[in-house]
């Protein structure tokens, strides 16, 4: 198996917080919970087209790269339940950011497959991850009256967004339900615009 | 009435948990435990040799009346059989010190917190060392998940037993007008025992000390509680011509009221004028205070804080100030 430079850039800022916090006392990084920080992270790099497929089945390969990332989510999960993050909004939250963060990512694999999936894949992905947050993220920047813009919420349909929002202090009482929904539903508008059979081709 | 103030007394609490208990141990033993059943225990160590020995003990006994109450509150009882208690100590440093700094000991107390639990550094950089291992059995894709996960649910149950790390916060209260000063040490769940006084919040808390048979180096824990530990103090010079030690900032409340920030202040320097638009002082340090009377507040360190009272800007009839 090769190792995508992705994976270990996912790793290695993933545990970034939690590592540059036990090396130094003083340093408080994160306020609110760090496992969603590292799914944050890996949601980009795991999901960032790729110019070259993998030997090995998209969903395989996408397994086995999550498997890599268990020693810093543990200590990331670890810290988030010792500050007191109810141990079923944890699971449920692992278990949401990591379905997506799989699905993201053996997407990436299955499109790098072919030329003409990598490009489409390449323009779903610059609207729906990145796009998205950027998006997100200038509307809150815009000088404007207190309170988030109107609509915030539709903007966890990108993973970027969702994580980042999970991440926040106070995230025990911010309901996230709404927002998975949203998210599953652009990874499943992405997987259909680039797995989807173009017109030409078919019999 | 007076059952009615008995009553008041009794669900208000003296709230000091510090008393002295005079016990006899007849060695030879390790270490031995004075239970104060739901107020927590003392654990004494040793060694004690072979023979008798007669020693003053700190116990966590909550006595709702105060020192007056103290000769009717029951015994702590030992749980070793080698150790008598013999009664209270006829020396409670509490009682002298409740009497003397009546004023200081009402005012607001520190707020002590918790910085919140992080990562041990051998967990963070065994999860970082981790990384060249992975690589290296990236052709043994199944060794490596297994690894992976394995050093992962190792990492999740190491990481939960992490604890908030305790933040101490030290407080000079003195009344300039009386010549006394207490300080006033705070701390999260652990703190050095004194001599004098100790406060638990929430009150009616266990409390467990442990402490050497010398009686100097003691303890106090309790998981999840604010502690403060007060003891007599020197009280600080301060005269507008001059200070004793160095303040990082200084604000000023005059007895009319009105607060004004004067910046740092440096020892052996006058008090520096007031700077227009200085931050306010810490709301804890300047609620409840007495009125009309002239106040300093003044932060000595990244934790450690000064309150006087009795302290006045100079005027006509005396230009030094207080």
């Amino acid at each position: 198996m090769k190792v995508p430079p992705g994976l270990v850039a996912a790793y290695g800022l993933g545990l970034a917080p939690p590592l540059l916090e036990a090396l130094w006392p003083g340093l408080e990084l994160v306020r609110g919970a760090h496992a969603p920080i590292l799914w944050l992270v890996a949601l980009f790099a795991l999901s960032f087209p790729r110019a070259r497929a993998d030997a090995e089945p998209a969903l395989r390969s996408a397994g086995l790269a999550l498997l890599w990332l268990a020693p810093p989510l543990g200590l990331a999960l670890g810290l988030d339940l010792a500050r007191g993050m109810p141990a079923p909004r944890a699971t449920a939250l692992t278990l949401g950011l990591g379905t997506l963060c799989l699905g993201w990512s053996a997407l990436a694999a299955q499109a790098a497959r072919a030329e003409a999936t990598r490009a489409r894949y390449r323009d779903a992905w610059l609207v729906a991850v990145p796009g998205l947050a950027a998006l997100a993220l200038a509307l809150v920047f815009v000088p404007r009256a207190a309170g988030a813009p109107p609509g915030a919420r539709l903007f966890s349909a990108s993973p970027l967004v969702l994580a980042q929002r999970t991440a926040l202090p106070g995230g025990a009482e911010f309901r996230t339900a709404f927002e998975f929904v949203l998210a599953f539903l652009l990874l499943l508008l992405a997987t259909l615009f680039t797995l989807r059979t173009p017109r030409g081709a078919r019999p | 009435m007076s059952l009615l103030c008995a009553l008041a007394l009794l669900a208000l609490g003296d709230g000091n948990r510090l008393w002295w208990l005079e016990v006899e141990a007849r060695g030879p033993l390790e270490e031995f435990t004075l239970d104060c059943g739901a107020d927590g225990t003392t654990r004494v160590r040793g060694p004690f040799l072979a023979g008798e020995r007669r020693l003053s003990v700190p116990v966590p006994l909550r006595v709702p009346l105060g020192i007056e109450g103290l000769s009717a509150a029951a015994l702590p009882r030992a749980r070793e059989a080698g150790v008598r208690v013999l009664g209270w100590s006829a020396e409670q440093p509490e009682a002298a010190f409740a009497r003397e700094a009546r004023t200081l000991l009402a005012r607001g107390r520190p707020p002590v917190g918790a910085a919140p639990a992080r990562a041990g550094r051998a967990e963070a950089l065994l999860a970082l060392g981790l990384l060249p291992l992975l690589v290296r059995l990236r052709r043994r894709a199944v060794w490596a998940g297994a690894v992976a996960l394995l050093a992962g649910g190792f990492l999740l149950w190491r990481t939960t037993q992490a604890r908030p790390r305790a933040v101490a916060v030290e407080l000079l209260e003195a009344d300039l007008g009386a010549g006394r000063a207490l300080l006033v040490r705070g701390a999260y769940a652990s703190l050095p025992l004194g001599r004098t006084r100790l406060e638990a919040r929430p009150d009616g808390v266990a409390l467990f000390f442990d402490v050497p048979s010398d009686g100097g180096g003691g303890r106090v824990q309790a998981p999840g509680v604010e502690l403060h530990q007060l003891e007599r103090a020197a009280p600080p010079e301060l005269l507008v011509t001059g200070a004793s030690e160095s303040l990082e900032a200084v604000w000023v409340r005059t007895p009319r009221g009105e607060w004004s920030a004067h910046g740092p202040w440096r020892r052996g320097t006058p008090l520096p004028p007031a700077v227009p638009g200085g931050a306010a002082p810490p709301g804890w340090l300047t609620g409840a205070l007495p009125p009309g009377v002239g106040i300093l507040v003044g932060r000595k360190g990244a934790d450690g804080w000064l309150r006087a009272t009795g302290f006045e800007l100079p005027t006509q009839e005396s230009p030094n100030g207080y």
